[in-house]
């Protein structure tokens, strides 16, 4: 055989296998096959700039009903969580650490848990929450998530509110320690409104 | 043409084939659980219950949270679970856990002349690799004989 045979040969090698990729991957996107994960359209409950809904409330880890009205006028963190969720678990002591160090400039986070209660209850003194954790049965713990644009219910789910009621921010996933610092740092109500929501929980 | 160009052509089909992909900026990419971790068959194969799964690419379903349990008929048993090797992943605060990806198949063995399992709630869970991780699944699956019609 000639060497231009033999260079022929190899080219029309190659070409069959760069055809034949380019194939199966066009086949796999149009087919919408599971191999690549595709945009969930239907997380679309609820929109940055939506507010947050005034109706919600949880259990905390005595059984006594949280309002989410009372953190109106508040940065509130919501921060969905759960014992068996590593990613929650690795984000626990950045948001810890973050309520102690803005909670008196207004920034209050909650953590409503998607968990077992009696984990829940086992578990959290060994977390050392400086803030409220609440509870709830898995459904309607998935549907408020639903609720507020998390479709798939993945877990860590976070929900920044304004102290107007606005939702900010949501993230499914954890935080990066410095990306959670800025956000939060960005959004702290200023100390004037701060004092004067205070005058209006008070007055009421 | 000359075979470097097809070879330079090589890379880019790579590329094609991988996109989109979950990552920590494009949650939005995420699957539902239920494509997540399809659970893509449930048969009874003589004395035994197989379920099978095609966890996607980019998800992993932890070893230690697959279980079953059956609901119909009464009183019937299924015994320890008979589970394919699996893959070790370290992961942060919980050490060395076990995790399967791709195709999984699973065999829950039944007493030898126990009447017939038709129905079992099957619960698993598991997570993205992205660092998002599901709620527990429980699906309630109908039990055909192998190879029969549903």
């Amino acid at each position: 055989m000639s060497a231009t045979a033999i260079r022929y040969l190899v080219a029309g090698a190659l070409l069959g296998v760069v055809v034949t990729v380019l194939a199966a991957a066009l086949w796999l996107r149009l087919s919408g096959h599971a191999l690549h994960p595709q945009p969930d359209r239907t997380q679309t409950a609820t929109a940055v700039n939506d507010p947050f809904p005034t109706d919600v409330q949880l259990p905390d880890l005595t059984g006594r009903m949280q309002a989410f009205s009372q953190w109106h006028g508040k940065l509130l963190l919501v921060n969905f969580w759960a014992t068996w969720c590593v990613p929650c678990r690795k984000e626990i002591p950045d948001l810890i650490a973050e309520q102690r160090r803005y909670g008196s400039q207004g920034l209050q986070i909650v953590g409503p848990a998607v968990d077992d209660q009696k984990a829940v209850r086992k578990a959290a003194p060994d977390f050392g929450f400086d803030y409220p954790i609440l509870t709830g049965s898995l459904d309607p713990m998935i549907m408020l998530m639903a609720r507020l644009g998390n479709a798939t219910s993945g877990l860590p789910y976070s929900v920044l509110v304004s102290p107007q009621g606005q939702i900010i921010h949501r993230q499914l996933g954890g935080f990066e320690s410095e990306q959670l610092d800025q956000l939060i740092r960005q959004n702290l109500p200023r100390q004037a409104d701060l004092m004067k929501s205070g005058r209006q929980i008070a007055d009421n | 043409m000359k075979p470097s160009f097809l070879l330079a052509l090589l890379p880019a089909a790579a590329t094609a084939a991988t996109l989109p992909w979950p990552t920590a900026s494009n949650t939005d990419a995420l699957l539902p659980a239920a494509r997540a971790f399809a659970l893509v068959d449930a048969e009874r194969n003589g004395d035994a219950v197989v379920v099978t799964w095609q966890v996607a690419p980019g998800y992993y379903l932890y070893r230690d949270h697959i279980a079953a349990q059956v609901l119909a008929p009464a009183g019937a048993r299924l015994g320890t679970p008979r589970l394919p090797p699996a893959q070790a992943k370290t992961v942060p605060q919980l050490g060395r856990v076990q995790v399967y990806r791709g195709a999984l198949r699973v065999t829950w063995p039944q007493a030898a002349g126990a009447p017939a399992i038709t129905r079992v709630q099957v619960s698993y869970q598991g997570c993205a690799d992205i660092g998002v991780c599901y709620p527990p699944q429980t699906r309630v699956v109908e039990i055909a004989a192998a190879g029969a019609q549903r």
